[in-house]
């Protein structure tokens, strides 16, 4: 029993009743619930306990007056003693019974009852039953009870009472992470969405990003691929920029992260391009986290001003709890598969194709499918054990995270280990608070030659799609068979290069709460976050694509990232009705990042990994290369929050930031916003309506900045490089030129942004929701456009002031608690967002961008941006189908010229997700789907690959491809032909889970076994691995979307987990 | 107690406020930033290199080259099934349908561009330094190569934009020279520096030269009708006169000699490129790489790209028997193909038939289509004979003449003749044929001479050498049928301005007829 284990040390003397009450809550997970009408707190007593149980201090402190306490778990119902009620009293009597349940007709024990405006009480027993002796007269009972709402029933005649009191709503009470502190749900202004452990993406997912995808409406999260720890694009109201820099910042426990990408460059071969960026916050261990708040408009980001144009994700890991330890042990065990294979042609198929005139493929006899030879199961294994507990003054939270997962293309992997410690200390009468946390994580990545982009030889993925079915995987003599430096072997892509990833990242933060004067408390925060990643890549000499004798690359980042914060806050409260608090901080900010690069050549040993000993190779012509830069950031920031009767809600926040990257004029820029809430479900005159338990409308306004612009550009550059460099008497000097045209005037870019939300709730807010309609105009938007010829360099960086980028969405959310009985509980969700982006007043005509990839394709540009259309927009000649010859016809003008069109965008019209979650007596299921529509996919693979021209030439195809009637003398011009429909339909997981009866057990608290599948169905016409991928083919620092070149596709995976508690 | 606990406290924040406190200065870790650099007269030859080193642009296949070849009737990069359509690129530039967002029309606009502002800025930070003879000489070479970058933009589009090298606002729209205007300043440029220029004997064909700056002249006065509509033809006789009469050059006896690897000087150089293939130049011409077949591997050399190859018409016009020029065999035995004209069966360097990739033999044919052509279409081309154990396989071996003496005695030819000096034409064309005949054959001698010949003799000598675009021009026939191109309009002979430079520069006019 908890009122045995929990214990108290204290010497109170002459304090009010009401200071133990808080003495024993602060130091313990007790909770005292009282009714102020029959329990007088101000009363003075005295404590002296020492290691003394609740009952031997509460007896102390009730030894002189009339009130008794009930204990059930960890309430404390304390009473007036009905023996206190004057005996001598003249009034008659009547005795009154009854039992009180909650909803689901669970008895409710310690449940306070008494007369309305009397001292007259008692409390429920065990079963729920009371029995009180009240005043003939008495009129109305009230019953009270905490995490309920109080009832009161007029007595009347009536003796005998059955009673079922109703569950607050626990949302009303909800804290959110506004930024440099919490709010209540219910006095937030913003638009914010949190997130904790009930409604996050579990199982497999090796990022907290993950978890957030699908389950925010107006956060479009993208995986770049299917690898494991791949990249994510996180897109939060839409795109703001026509630049890279589009994440949103991330705050881990009060620490902005920097979003500099912390991937080593890997190796390079012909056709083979650098691998795809890592997911930047993965090295976080998900079960670690306690809540993900997403703030999405500008009145909630503005307090981080120049870093909120993005959107904002607060993460908060978890902390200890007071009282006694608990252990969980979460682990679980994954099998990953590949969904679907492209639908290639078999050996045989492959052989019965015959060209136009009349012979056949080249035919080496063998029989493989080189999907199966790359794709394998992968296994997963994860396992957390967490430890924390606390006595109140001094709370920790410990833990220690493995996880191993296999990727379904062979050789790839992560490995991931995580340790984390948060320890809390108060001190000072609890008037300082030391917070202290670490978080270390090691990753390790095990990658396959997998590239982003990459020539017509290819990578490993479109080598195992376009390589010759007949072709051996040995040789006679048991060497890798290589056909040619363009059809390689794939299974001696994935043996003979070697390519690992150590990442170890620690996120230590320290701080400090002081409570200067009452009600006026002054906080440091001081942070660092460091990484330090090295990447060694192994290509065999064996590769006969190669051509140098093996290659080994060594390539490291270390970036560091530390904060101080100074803030205060003030509360202040004038009568009951005004309530304000005041913020006011300083924040300093400085990252640098280093990096470093090598590759050697011409490798002699065979027995050793070249990278473990470069001086075997031609190490005397290695190249190197390295980098740094620096950034500091410093900023001036307040808040004022005032309620006025709790019902009008305003914000005002303002942030001064400055950044080293912004130029010398423009060092400094502001960030307002403002805000008005109104809680219109607490007006009298909707008291009436029962049906209606929450509406507050909401409107904000704000300014925010994207300072995620390049380093360096608003310095002149003078300096060397390769085309400037003079080649005289066969001796290479220097050349010194300018490398870059400087702006002094170069800010970020700013976005302005209103909302307004509306948030409603009925019958008791089982049926809840929030709609949010916003527009966000980005305006000073970065651009590098050309110089005016003859020009110090061919660009320049500059804000284009005109040019707009408009974002107009509405976002609706909603949950329905559908059932709610003992043993059935139902509850569904769902999240719909549509926006609408355009782009205006760009001052060229268009931008180019989405470099297509592969033969045939080169200098081709699918993707486009220009005046009237939204990012992301395709842009192409028309595809009519084909001609009797089986060459491609397209829509032409008049005058016979084939004519370019908008083919579409990558971004979505409409986003959605819906969720249900089931508890029937000890299971539990779980399902979520999610889906898009609207938005387009460029095929790239299909537009290099699947086409009869490369069938004729000896490459595989799609079984469509073979039944084609096109030309083997087809171009493969870019066209709408390989643009697609790209929208979905996806069963992201489905939980099924079974919880143990535990009662019996006294070492154990709680036992969960579970079964999860991930990516089970997909609903789509596309004809790729998977509409929802994202290759980065950007042209000149402007980001593509919607680009599917051989993409690591998705696996499907079954989890069977468990989840215990000590 | 409190005040102590106060005091404490303050001065705990004091310090943690001193470390957070910035004046945001940007320090760059890894530029040198430079100011210093530019100024410091010790890096005299840093900052006249960069000039130079825009050269290499100008001969990168896809480049400069590309728009001076790839639109004449010398090279066609044909769509082979779903190789090299490319956006479609290829073909518009050979059929002459480009538009203003053609891809390469920016790329050489920003490249001349670029070397024209890397000479302003060498000629503006050596004439900070105190004047001396280094100075003076680095002051004339960078003139020389901004009048040579601004002549290769007139040439192309028609139009300059200009700025004196102080002009150091870059925020101000350039004014533009109409070409007229650009080739009289360029003119005047020439001239003012040629006295002063060393000579070729002095410091070498990679350094610019009194011959560089008479060739240039002797160029710029033959297309003087085209930039500024009148004829100049005496004019340019009299640099090629002064040329040739110097005694510092002379047309070779051996045509293949001078595009052997690792020919650095020659005879007939006037001013050359200089390229090493053991060096990163940054930019660097791909010689073969892009017109032999993907199984014509040799040496180091696997990256073959099937690419350009020339036209029949053009091909058919060569006395194929007799001229030197059209083919030479001594580099078989170590690469397995010819320099020169590529046709036939080819084959490896053990002298097995090569195969396509679909297993049939792979023999060059002269048939060719633009749209849609098989892997072996195509005679291929290849001029300078690379380096089969280079380290770097996409940098050339050889360093790569932009002006030559042969073509300056075609200069005088074809002034002579378009003065009516047929005796005086015909003695310099056959003076470089008389040096042309292939071993155990004799080219034959000329006895009469026309436009058209000489224009064809100027493709047998200059072929892929960069020049053909600006001869079809001056003869009027850049815009005629040939083969599968159509005649097209006469606004062809003048490139699109890219959009990007008009978007930009107000005082750009966009050429007629795009």
């Amino acid at each position: 029993m908890y009122s045995q284990k929990a214990r108290f040390s204290m010497e109170l003397k002459n304090v009010t009743l009401k200071q133990v009450f808080d003495e024993i809550e602060k130091n313990s997970e007790f909770i005292i619930v009282y009714s102020d009408d029959m329990v007088d707190v101000s009363k003075t007593v005295s404590v002296n306990a020492d290691d003394a149980t609740v009952n031997a201090v509460l007896d102390q402190a009730f030894q002189k007056t009339n009130l008794s306490f009930v204990i059930s778990d960890r309430q404390i119902a304390i009473t007036a003693k009905p023996a206190n009620v004057p005996i001598n009293s003249v009034q008659q009597t009547k005795e009154l019974n009854g039992i009180v349940n909650d909803s689901k007709g669970e008895p409710l024990v310690g449940v306070t009852i008494y007369v309305k405006e009397t001292t007259i009480g008692t409390t429920s027993n065990f079963e729920g039953s009371f029995t009180l002796e009240v005043p003939a007269d008495a009129k109305t009972l009230v019953f009270s009870y905490i995490g309920f709402q109080t009832k009161e029933i007029e007595i009347g005649t009536q003796t005998l009472f059955s009673i079922i009191l109703q569950e607050e709503v626990l949302e009303l009470e909800e804290v959110i992470a506004v930024g440099y502190g919490v709010q209540r749900k219910i006095d937030q202004t913003g638009a914010t969405d949190r997130l904790t452990e009930e409604n996050m993406n579990k199982s497999v997912a090796g990022s907290p990003i993950e978890m957030m995808q699908g389950r925010v409406s107006g956060v479009n999260i993208t995986q770049n691929n299917g690898e494991p720890g791949s990249g994510m694009s996180v897109r939060i109201r839409g795109s703001n920029s026509i630049r890279s820099g589009q994440e949103p910042l991330y705050v881990v426990d009060g620490i902005p992260l920097d979003n500099a990408d912390i991937t080593p460059n890997g190796g390079t071969a012909a056709g083979i391009n650098e691998s795809s960026n890592k997911n930047p916050i993965s090295f976080l261990n998900p079960e670690d986290i306690e809540t993900i708040d997403i703030l999405k408009d500008a009145s909630s980001t503005a307090i981080y001003g120049a870093r909120g144009a993005n959107g904002v994700v607060i993460i908060t890991t978890k902390k200890g709890k007071s009282g006694e330890g608990t252990i969980n042990y979460d682990g679980y065990m994954g099998v990953s598969q590949i969904r679907e294979k492209m639908d290639l042609l078999s050996a045989a198929e492959f052989r019965s194709y015959t060209k136009p005139n009349g012979s056949k493929l080249l035919d080496l006899g063998a029989s493989n499918d080189w999907q199966d030879e790359i794709y394998s199961t992968g296994i997963t294994q994860s396992h957390n054990l967490a430890y924390g507990g606390g006595t109140g003054k001094f709370n920790y939270q410990t833990s220690l995270g493995y996880l191993d997962q296999e990727g379904i293309v062979k050789s790839t992997g992560i490995q991931k280990m995580n340790g984390k410690i948060k320890v809390s200390q108060k001190a000072f009468n609890d008037r300082l608070n030391l917070v202290g946390s670490l978080i270390a994580s090691h990753v390790e990545d095990y990658r396959a030659p997998i590239s982003e982009t990459g020539g017509f030889e290819g990578d490993l993925i479109l080598t195992s799609l376009k390589l010759n079915p007949t072709y051996p995987i040995f040789n006679p003599d048991g060497s890798y068979y290589q056909h040619d430096k363009d059809q390689r072997n794939p299974v001696a892509m994935i043996n003979l290069v070697n390519d690992e990833t150590q990442t170890d990242r620690i996120l230590a933060n320290m701080s400090a709460d002081f409570e200067i004067v009452k009600n006026l408390t002054y906080k440091l925060n001081i942070g660092l976050d460091r990484t330090v990643a090295e990447r060694r890549v192994n290509q065999d000499k064996q590769l006969n694509y190669l051509g140098n004798k093996g290659e080994a690359d060594i390539n490291g980042i270390t970036a560091n990232n530390r904060l101080v914060e100074n803030y205060i806050t003030y509360l202040k409260d004038i009568n009951e009705d005004h309530r304000f608090n005041f913020l006011a901080g300083h924040a300093y900010q400085y990252i640098k990042v280093t990096t470093s690069e090598m590759n050697v050549n011409g490798f002699e040993v065979d027995d050793i990994l070249y990278t473990n000993n470069l001086q075997y190779g031609n190490f005397s012509a290695a190249d190197v290369n390295s980098s740094a830069y620096k950034r500091e950031l410093q900023s001036f920031f307040g808040r004022v929050n005032y309620s006025f009767q709790s019902k009008y809600l305003f914000t005002a926040t303002g942030r001064a930031d400055g950044s080293s990257k912004f130029g010398e004029n423009k060092k400094y820029g502001f960030f307002p916003s403002a805000a008005f809430a109104w809680r219109v479900s607490e007006e009298s005159f909707l008291q009436g309506i029962e049906k209606l338990s929450t509406l507050k409308v909401r409107l904000g306004w704000g300014l925010t900045g994207n300072q995620e612009i390049p380093d360096k550009i608003s310095l002149l550059a003078v300096g060397t490089t390769p085309s400037a460099n003079g080649y005289f008497n066969g001796t290479l000097s220097p050349g010194i030129t300018f490398l870059r045209t400087p702006n002094p005037d170069i800010q970020w870019e700013t976005t302005m942004q209103t909302n307004f939300g509306i948030d409603f709730g009925f019958y008791d807010n089982r049926l809840s929701g929030t709609i949010d309609v916003f527009n966000k105009t980005t305006r000073d938007v970065l651009l590098e456009v050309p110089s005016k010829a003859p020009a110090a360099a061919q660009t320049q960086w500059q804000n284009v002031p005109d040019l707009r980028i408009i974002n107009n969405g509405v976002e609706l959310g909603l949950n329905g608690l559908l059932m709610d009985k003992k043993d059935l509980r139902w509850e569904i969700g769902g999240n719909f967002a549509f926006i609408k982006n355009e782009v205006k007043d760009l001052p060229v005509k268009l931008i180019e961008t989405g470099n297509a990839s592969g033969q045939g394709l080169s200098g081709t540009r699918v993707q486009i941006i220009t005046n009237g259309q939204p990012v992301g927009t395709f842009y192409g000649m028309v595809y009519e189908g084909l001609d009797a010859n089986g060459m491609s016809i397209y829509k032409k003008d008049a005058d016979g010229v084939e004519v370019k069109e908008y083919l579409g965008s990558a971004l979505p019209d409409f986003t959605y997700s819906l969720s249900t979650n089931l508890k029937y007596k000890e299971f539990d299921f779980s399902m979520f789907w999610y889906g898009s529509a609207g938005s387009k996919v460029y095929n790239n693979t299909a537009n290099a690959l699947f086409l009869k021209g490369p069938l004729d030439k000896g490459n595989n195809v799609t079984k469509a491809v073979l039944e084609s009637k096109e030309s083997p003398d087809n171009s493969n011009a870019f066209s709408s032909r390989f643009i697609e429909d790209a929208s979905f339909l996806r069963l992201s997981n489905v939980t099924v889970g079974y919880t143990f009866d535990t009662k019996s057990i006294d070492w154990l608290g709680k036992a969960r076994i579970y079964v999860t599948g991930n990516n089970l169905l997909l609903f789509t016409d596309y004809t790729g691995f998977d509409p929802e991928v994202s290759t980065d083919a950007s042209e000149a620092g402007v980001p593509s979307m919607g680009m599917d070149y051989t993409s690591y596709p998705k696996p499907r995976t079954f989890t069977f987990g468990v989840n215990l508690q000590f | 107690m409190k005040k102590y606990k106060f005091i404490l406290f303050f001065t705990v924040f004091g310090l943690l406020s001193t470390m957070s406190c910035t004046d945001l200065v940007e320090n760059v870790l890894d530029e040198q930033l430079g100011a210093d650099l530019v100024n410091n007269p010790q890096n005299i030859e840093s900052l006249i290199n960069p000039p130079y080193g825009s050269l290499r642009r100008t001969i990168e296949w896809y480049d400069y080259w590309a728009l001076q070849e790839v639109s004449t009737d010398e090279v066609i990069i044909p769509t082979r099934g779903t190789d090299w359509y490319d956006n479609g690129d290829w073909q518009q530039l050979h059929l002459q349908t480009w538009t203003a967002d053609h891809g390469r029309m920016k790329n050489v606009w920003d490249a001349l561009s670029q070397g024209v502002s890397r000479a302003n800025t060498a000629i503006y930070y050596i004439g900070q330094f105190n004047q001396n003879a280094t100075t003076e000489q680095y002051i004339n070479e960078a003139r020389f190569l901004r009048a040579y970058y601004m002549y290769l933009i007139n040439d192309l589009y028609g139009q300059v934009p200009f700025r004196e090298a102080d002009e150091v606002d870059f925020s101000v729209s350039p004014v533009v020279l109409t070409s007229k205007e650009a080739a009289d300043y360029i003119i005047g440029e020439l001239t003012a520096i040629l006295p002063n220029l060393k000579t070729k004997t002095e410091v070498g064909s990679e350094r610019v030269t009194k011959g560089a700056a008479q060739a240039l002249l002797a160029k710029i006065y033959l297309n003087y009708e085209v930039y500024g509509g009148e004829a100049k033809w005496t004019e340019a006789i009299q640099y090629c006169d002064e040329l040739i009469n110097s005694g510092t050059y002379a047309v070779a006896n051996d045509y293949w000699e001078m595009f052997q690897k690792n020919v650095a000087e020659h005879s007939e150089f006037i001013l050359r490129v200089p390229m090493d293939d053991k060096v990163d130049m940054g930019s660097g011409s791909v010689w073969v790489n892009f017109t032999l077949h993907y199984s014509q591997t040799f040496g180091n050399i696997n990256s073959l790209w099937n690419g350009p190859s020339t036209t029949k018409t053009f091909y058919e016009t060569f006395d194929q028997e007799n001229d030197a020029r059209f083919y030479d065999d001594r580099n078989r035995a170590e690469l397995g193909f010819n320099q020169g004209f590529m046709v036939g069966q080819q084959y490896a360097i053990n002298g097995t038939p090569l195969k396509q990739r679909n297993g049939d033999p792979l023999v060059f044919v002269p048939e060719i289509n633009i749209g849609s052509s098989p892997e072996n279409a195509g005679v291929r081309v290849n001029k300078f004979a690379p380096n089969a154990n280079t380290e770097r396989q996409f940098s050339s071996p050889n360093d790569v003449p932009i002006m030559r003496i042969s073509d300056i005695y075609l200069i005088r030819a074809e002034a002579k003749l378009r003065k009516n000096d047929v005796a005086g034409a015909l003695a310099d064309v056959n003076y470089i044929r008389g040096k042309r005949s292939a071993s155990g054959k004799t080219l034959p001698l000329l006895t009469t001479i026309t436009l058209e010949d000489l224009l064809k003799e100027r493709g047998f000598e200059l072929y892929w050498e960069g020049l053909r675009r600006q001869d079809l021009v001056r003869f009027g026939k850049f815009t005629s049928a040939w083969q599968e191109k159509p005649a097209t309009d006469a606004t062809k002979s003048l490139y699109p301005l890219p959009t990007s430079a008009v978007d930009v520069n107000e005082n750009l006019k966009q050429n007629p007829g795009y």
